[in-house]
């Protein structure tokens, strides 16, 4: 033989499963971008100056005695943001998140085509900061390449990137489905607590005697959960998928001064679509054999 | 609790608003099985509507105790009952939206932060299954099924004659007695049993199981399968234990539950991450 060997992250079962498949591995290919996070505002800062209630008799210290009036300068919407908190996603640091996974993804696509492949199995994916580098986050993605001996990509289709074992990619095509890619999005939220989760949080107040829900931290997370996972259909849409497997959320929640809350989610998964050939086949009972 | 299978009370309003489009665009799915339980979920006729979840931050109110005494703290556990049950309630309200029969694969996660002691953050996650034929699989009281069980489970249940109507749950958050100085003393140096701890433990479990088990009892069950009973300190120290036990509480589709018999094979799997 007078190829490279190749060099693969595959399992022997799974080694044997992608041959079966009619698939060679090739080589590890990596796709990284390291982004480095730009300034942004502070929200709080803003929405506080222009919500700052006003003061009309009474005194200081005399909360709670009914001689402060709050004179809101909007409406009733000030007072209730002011009491139950607000949400705002942040729309530069989301993006940051965004771009750093669409650039790395693109180039592992980019290092794949150079080796040949038509698919990239087993994608491992690291996410995160560096203790040297704090205002930088990274997206980094390896995995092996696989060619095959019988089926040719279209030059301007995308190489699927499966982060599913060789095993699982062959059980996937074998009953009729094909990956079309890593789908993924990213949201981070800034939460600007109310006052009835400050009192609450306040150590011994009134408030935090009794067991309640953070609605406003709730809300913010469910928000920023929901963008995510909007993004990771409107990518997979693009790509004409049925659905998307296996996902995986991350997520980070920080919290900032006066209570209030960064919420970075993360989402992944792996976009599927359906194929003309390929059955779902019978199952059976079976005892392994196995180590435990 | 009486429970309104249409209602939206506690998913926000682009909640629902996702879970429409999701609805009208018919087939997209998202879903956080692996590829063999959605292969299996598929083989037992359901089809994966979506990736449902609830969460909820809650905030846990001030609970008094006193030193030397076995007690359950009551206030931790029904703020860690109760904030469960909004995160798994929400959880429903969305599968229910998508017109689901049930959840499989539910995860119930706890988190406590760093930066707040009283706070903690409840997440159910699963995915919202619906039989292909439109056979309705919902739990008798209208609600949409939920289990914790893996896909693999689902299906091996299904086909075996059972089928899950809800995941149950009870807990106990409970305080273990320090002992005093002349117990300690009349002990020092010997091997004895500690009769309170072992009261404190044993007691505190048989309140979560039983608690558990009224749920189950609740949901016309026949029985409950793949119980974890495990015990956690959210970090309120060393004497303060909360007892879980969550299972799939299940009811008989058939009269037999006769299975083939299984044949022997060598596994090409990966294995386990675990031991990666």
């Amino acid at each position: 033989m007078s190829e490279r060997p190749f060099g693969s992250t595959l399992s022997t079962g799974s080694f044997l499963a992608m041959r079966k498949a009619g698939f060679r591995p090739l080589r590890q290919v990596q796709g990284s971008s390291i982004l480095s996070l730009g300034w942004q505002r502070s929200p709080a800062l803003a929405l506080r100056s222009s919500l700052k209630p006003k003061l009309i008799g009474g005194g200081y210290g005399s909360y709670g005695t009914g001689a402060q009036v709050y004179l809101p300068t909007g409406s009733l919407a000030v007072q209730q943001y002011l009491n139950e908190g607000v949400w705002m996603e942040l729309e530069e640091r989301t993006a940051a998140y965004n771009d750093v996974r669409r650039e790395a993804v693109t180039r592992l696509r980019d290092n794949a085509r150079e080796a040949g492949a038509v698919a990239v199995v087993d994608v491992r994916v690291r996410r995160g900061r560096f203790a040297h580098a704090p205002h930088a986050i990274e997206f980094t993605a390896i995995g092996t390449a696989v060619a095959s001996d019988g089926l040719e990509l279209a030059e301007d289709e995308a190489i699927p990137l499966v982060s599913l074992s060789g095993g699982e990619f062959w059980k996937l095509y074998d009953s009729g489905y094909w990956p079309l890619g890593i789908v993924g999005g990213s949201s981070v939220v800034y939460v600007i607590s109310g006052y009835r989760t400050k009192f609450a949080r306040l150590r011994l107040s009134k408030r935090s005697l009794r067991n309640q829900e953070y609605e406003d931290y709730t809300i913010g997370l469910s928000e920023a959960r929901r963008r995510a996972m909007g993004r990771l259909r409107q990518e997979a849409r693009e790509v004409a998928a049925a659905g998307a497997l296996a996902i995986e959320i991350a997520r980070e929640q920080r919290e900032q001064k006066d209570d209030n809350l960064i919420v970075t989610i993360d989402v992944l998964g792996n976009a599927i679509a359906p194929l003309e050939q390929g059955a779902p086949r019978g199952v059976a009972y079976a005892l392994g054999l196995g180590k435990a | 609790m009486s429970y309104d299978p249409t209602s939206v009370e506690g998913i926000p309003e682009h909640g629902r608003e996702r879970l429409r489009r999701i609805r009208e665009s018919g087939r997209f799915f998202t879903s956080d099985l692996s590829v063999n339980e959605f292969l299996l979920v598929r083989q037992a006729g359901f089809d994966p509507l979506g990736l449902v979840l609830g969460s909820s931050i809650y905030h846990i109110g001030l609970q008094l105790r006193r030193w030397d005494k076995n007690q359950e703290l009551d206030v931790l556990t029904q703020a860690m009952y109760h904030a469960r049950e909004l995160a798994m309630t929400r959880m429903e309200e969305e599968a229910d939206q998508l017109g689901a029969d049930g959840i499989v694969g539910v995860r119930l996660d706890v988190g406590r932060h760093a930066w707040g002691g009283e706070l903690a953050e409840f997440i159910a996650i699963g995915t919202a299954v619906k039989h292909r034929e439109g056979e309705l699989h919902r739990a008798p009281s209208g609600r949409p099924f939920t289990s914790d069980l893996s896909g693999q489970d689902f299906w091996t249940l299904l086909s075996a004659g059972y089928r899950p109507v809800g995941l149950v749950l009870g807990n106990c958050v409970y305080h273990v007695a320090h002992q005093n100085v002349g117990r300690w003393i009349s002990r020092v140096g010997r091997n004895v049993e500690m009769p309170n701890y072992t009261q404190a433990l044993y007691d505190a479990r048989e309140l979560a199981m039983e608690r558990m088990q009224a749920e189950a009892e609740s949901l016309e069950a026949e029985g409950i399968v793949g119980v974890d009973l495990h015990e956690r300190s959210h970090g309120w120290g060393s004497h303060v234990i909360e007892f879980v036990a969550i299972g799939t509480a299940i009811i008989p589709t058939k009269a037999d539950h006769e299975i083939a018999t299984p044949s022997l094979v060598l596994n090409l799997n990966d294995p386990p991450p675990s031991l990666k």
